[in-house]
């Protein structure tokens, strides 16, 4: 996406998105001053009203009182009484936008989503397994959707793992689990293993995503990212050239929120190989899973409350989650 | 005349002496620093950091012991204390912690008793089933591979196919609730009719095809006073204590009379 949500201003990838600081890491581990930023992935909330809204279809607020209704959240137009009144208040918080013959309340609101999810493997649910699983940074996060997800990287796995039913256990005794390390013994690329299931009660999958960070080493030290398409719904391939999956043709009905049910996939799987490898440069690599796009709440508000979806805002969303990475350390260092 | 004035200066320095003697460390100006109050910090930094600290940690510590002691004393002086929301909030809050572990409820077993027949709906277990399952992936033949499996399998032993499923073959003591969560409605829904010890299927879920056996099923059960004794302890205490609280407020409530005013 080129705009970031529920406003109409870049996305400006540099200094805003994670990837910035696992590479900035790398870049000041290749120095010799240590990495500082290996940190591993959770969602969470920030709402301030004691109750999680993860569900686009039912957002509540994030704040109380003032985003608590969807005229509050700007996602429907004001009623006249309320234009007029809002139109009188000296409130820096508060601004009032005209889109055709209808008045919305504008203001920060309108830009926030539905509460994020941390997840973690641990082998049991007692506090000891799951403060080791953070500890390991074995977790990720998701946008709110519960899609489940595995990521493990090994030099001795192929793609018979994928349908065998010892997957997990073989992953595990061959390999290192998202959070984890793995230090170069060839020089060809490890083997990445991904597994994405969709949440069982929300959107179908779209394409898995591998984010790469890498560092030339000193004195060049210059950094480089990439982001692969590694696994496409539906049967579709990634370009070999692009690595970018093509269209899957889900669509999203903006007048009840109901998606193409005959796109998208329940299950991802994928055994992939970096086809950038450089043996000799510190990298990370992480997976991002994306859902066929749905309705954002914005969307939702509107359309329960009889309205057409504002304009100026973003109608839908794609769902998704992110892995905690693997760093790529090179044999010499 | 002199004997009666020398006579004040004498008692005037007893005093200073006794005065002086046994407020010798409330001294406004004398920062002490005990052991144990080390140590506690030690342990904490430790806990934090994950290995011990230090020589320079532990100096470290102790100079910023020592600066907030000193920053905190001149605050005072300076009655910073007085006005301050969080200052306020803080001390109400440890007002009302220290009443808590003043008056503390020590229940008896008629009372508990009471409690749980009073609130007995609070210790429902619902339904829990046990399962297992064998999955194959949405295709347009998993239906026919799942039946074909099904339909090879002798005499009920466990059929053979299928592919690793993400949240494993085995199922214990899930609610429906939660086999909804992981399987979808439909899946739940049809589960929970299923002949026990016999497998079943092909069942869809929101993954695909399920071939599925249920092994157990128990009905919501109402626990007994001692299986939920544990949970009515909690509650119990709980519920005692915010009453202790309320009552504490109310009575103090009346030793106020508040005015409300629009200007100060």
């Amino acid at each position: 996406m080129d705009q970031r949500v529920g406003v109409s201003t870049y996305s400006r990838p540099f200094g805003s998105y994670v990837r910035q600081a696992y590479l900035d890491g790398l870049g000041m581990e290749e120095e010799g001053r240590g990495n500082p930023y290996k940190f591993g992935m959770v969602g969470a909330s920030d709402t301030h009203t004691a109750a999680i809204s993860d569900n686009e279809a039912d957002f509540t607020s994030k704040v109380g009182i003032l985003d608590g209704t969807p005229e509050g959240r700007g996602s429907v137009p004001l009623t006249p009484e309320n234009a007029d009144l809002l139109a009188n208040v000296d409130l820096r918080q508060i601004s009032v936008k005209k889109i055709g013959d209808r008045y919305y309340n504008d203001t920060v609101f309108k830009q926030w989503g539905a509460s994020g999810l941390a997840v973690v493997w641990a082998e049991e649910n007692t506090r000891d397994s799951i403060f080791s699983a953070f500890r390991r940074k074995e977790t990720y996060a998701t946008s709110g959707t519960r899609i489940k997800l595995r990521f493990f990287a090994s030099e001795d796995i192929d793609e018979s793992i994928l349908n065998s039913k010892t997957m997990i256990n073989d992953a595990y005794s061959k390999g290192v689990p998202m959070g984890g390390d793995i230090i170069g013994t060839s020089d060809n690329s490890p083997n990445f293993l991904v597994w994405a299931i969709r949440d069982a009660n929300g959107g179908a999958l779209q394409r898995i995503q591998i984010v790469k960070g890498s560092v030339a080493k000193m004195p060049i030290g210059k950094p480089n990212e990439q982001v692969y398409d590694v696994s496409c719904s539906d049967g579709l391939s990634p370009d070999p050239i692009t690595h970018r999956c093509p269209d899957n043709g889900a669509k999203v009905n903006l007048s009840d929120c109901s998606v193409s049910a005959d796109r998208g996939s329940s299950e991802l799987k994928v055994v992939w190989k970096d086809p950038d490898f450089n043996e000799n440069e510190k990298a990370f690599y992480y997976v991002r899973v994306l859902e066929n796009p749905s309705c954002r709440w914005s969307t939702w508000d509107a359309i329960k409350n009889g309205h057409k979806p504002r304009p100026d805002l973003q109608a839908t969303i794609q769902e998704r989650a992110w892995s905690s990475p693997i760093w790529y350390t090179p044999k010499e260092n | 005349m002199n004997k009666k004035v020398l006579s004040f200066f004498l008692i005037g320095f007893l005093i200073y002496l006794f005065d002086y003697s046994f407020n010798e460390n409330e001294d406004e100006n004398v920062i002490t620093i005990y052991d144990d109050e080390i140590q506690v910090l030690i342990k904490n930094w430790n806990e934090q950091v994950g290995r011990p600290p230090r020589e320079e940690d532990i100096r470290g510590i102790i100079d910023q012991l020592i600066e907030e002691e000193i920053l905190y004393r001149e605050a005072v002086k300076l009655g910073l204390d007085k006005n301050d929301i969080i200052v306020k909030r803080r001390l109400a809050q440890k007002l009302m912690f220290l009443r808590d572990s003043l008056e503390p409820v020590t229940p008896t077993t008629e009372s508990l008793v009471e409690y749980y027949e009073e609130n007995q709906e609070k210790y429902l277990i619902e339904e829990l089933y046990t399962f297992s399952q064998i999955y194959f992936s949405f295709s347009p033949s998993s239906q026919e591979r799942a039946k074909t499996s099904l339909s090879e399998s002798q005499n009920g032993s466990e059929p053979t196919g299928g592919e690793p499923f993400m949240l494993g073959k085995n199922f214990v003591n899930r609610t429906k609730k939660e086999i909804t969560r992981d399987f979808g409605n439909k899946f739940s829904e049809a589960l929970v009719k299923l002949q026990l010890g016999k497998w079943h299927g092909p069942i869809k879920s929101s993954y695909g095809d399920h071939l599925v056996i249920l092994i157990n099923s128990s009905d919501s059960k109402q626990l007994n006073f001692e299986e939920a004794k544990s949970f009515v302890i909690t509650d119990f205490l709980a519920e005692k204590n915010k009453k202790n609280q309320d009552n504490y407020l109310a009575s103090l409530k009346e030793k106020y009379n508040v005015v409300i005013e629009s200007d100060r």
